[in-house]
């Protein structure tokens, strides 16, 4: 779904010459954490970590799930340097309220500069160099 | 950011207007045609025959200080056209041509565009000065240099 919403947006911004930001934050350790607290604290934690994820961002971008243990957002019109203001904010927010035990990873890619479609940017965002 | 460009927060259209290029009708009609087909301001300026590619980068030019370079005849080498990946010219209508020491110099058609001038910064790590041309001598340029890359 956010995929097919970020080819979209990476098309609309190429007619106008403006960039397209993407970012990811992905929980490494999410199957251990479900594991040792169980289905519904993990989801429950996921959802208050997507609470602060949604309120860092500015309306018109949009979020959504891109994985079972990963939130991504697609920031229009941001370019490389806007994405990682967002990313910097959103690392000391999320380590406001994960603390140590969860361990998260955050990736950012942008249009043009790291591919011109959405799975050339999502792919980037999952190579884990690029954190 | 680059000590070289300027923060304008003014649309083009506007600035097209106070320097006469347009007058507000047409950039009223303008700005309905674009609402409807989409595509750059600029773009639908010339297209609905208003204005000239020429007219608005030179208007630039004069109103922002940038110098208006034509690349009809210009020569890029191959040194300085890979500096900055094909894609990334296309997407923002740009193309270095030139390089000394850490200025990088580049020919773009909105000078305004603050965002690709970061992105340039970003890619290059060196300083951007800017020339303002027009989008067909750009993407002209950017297709007769790059191709020789390959």
């Amino acid at each position: 779904m956010i995929k097919a919403r970020l080819d979209e947006e990476i098309k609309r911004s190429t007619i106008y010459q403006r960039p397209c930001g993407f970012i990811e934050v992905e929980i490494l350790n999410y199957d251990d954490f479900r594991e040792k607290r169980g289905m519904i604290e993990s989801e429950k934690a996921l959802r208050k970590m997507a609470k602060v994820f949604k309120d860092a961002l500015r309306p018109i971008d949009i979020a959504g799930r891109t994985g079972p243990n990963k939130l991504g957002a697609i920031l229009i019109e941001s370019n490389k340097r806007q994405s990682e203001e967002i990313i910097e904010n959103l690392k000391e927010k999320l380590a406001e309220i994960c603390g140590s035990e969860i361990k998260l990873k955050f990736s950012v890619a942008a249009s043009p500069v790291h591919g011109v479609t959405a799975e050339e940017l999502m792919s980037f965002t999952q190579d884990p160099d690029n954190t | 950011m680059s000590k070289f460009h300027k923060q304008i927060d003014k649309p083009l259209g506007q600035i097209l207007v106070e320097r006469g290029v347009i007058d507000n009708t047409q950039l009223q009609q303008a700005l309905e045609a674009q609402k409807h087909g989409g595509g750059l301001v600029g773009e639908v300026i010339v297209e609905l025959g208003f204005a000239k590619e020429e007219d608005i980068a030179y208007c630039l030019s004069l109103q922002f200080g940038y110098p208006y370079l034509s690349l009809e005849n210009y020569e890029i080498s191959q040194d300085i056209i890979k500096i900055i990946p094909k894609n990334v010219a296309s997407h923002y209508c740009l193309v270095p041509i030139d390089r000394i020491g850490n200025t990088l110099t580049v020919a773009m058609a909105n000078p305004l565009n603050i965002q690709a001038i970061e992105d340039l910064e970003d890619i290059t790590h060196c300083d951007i000065q800017i020339f303002v041309s027009t989008p067909s001598d750009i993407r002209g340029s950017i297709d007769k240099f790059s191709d020789k890359q390959s």
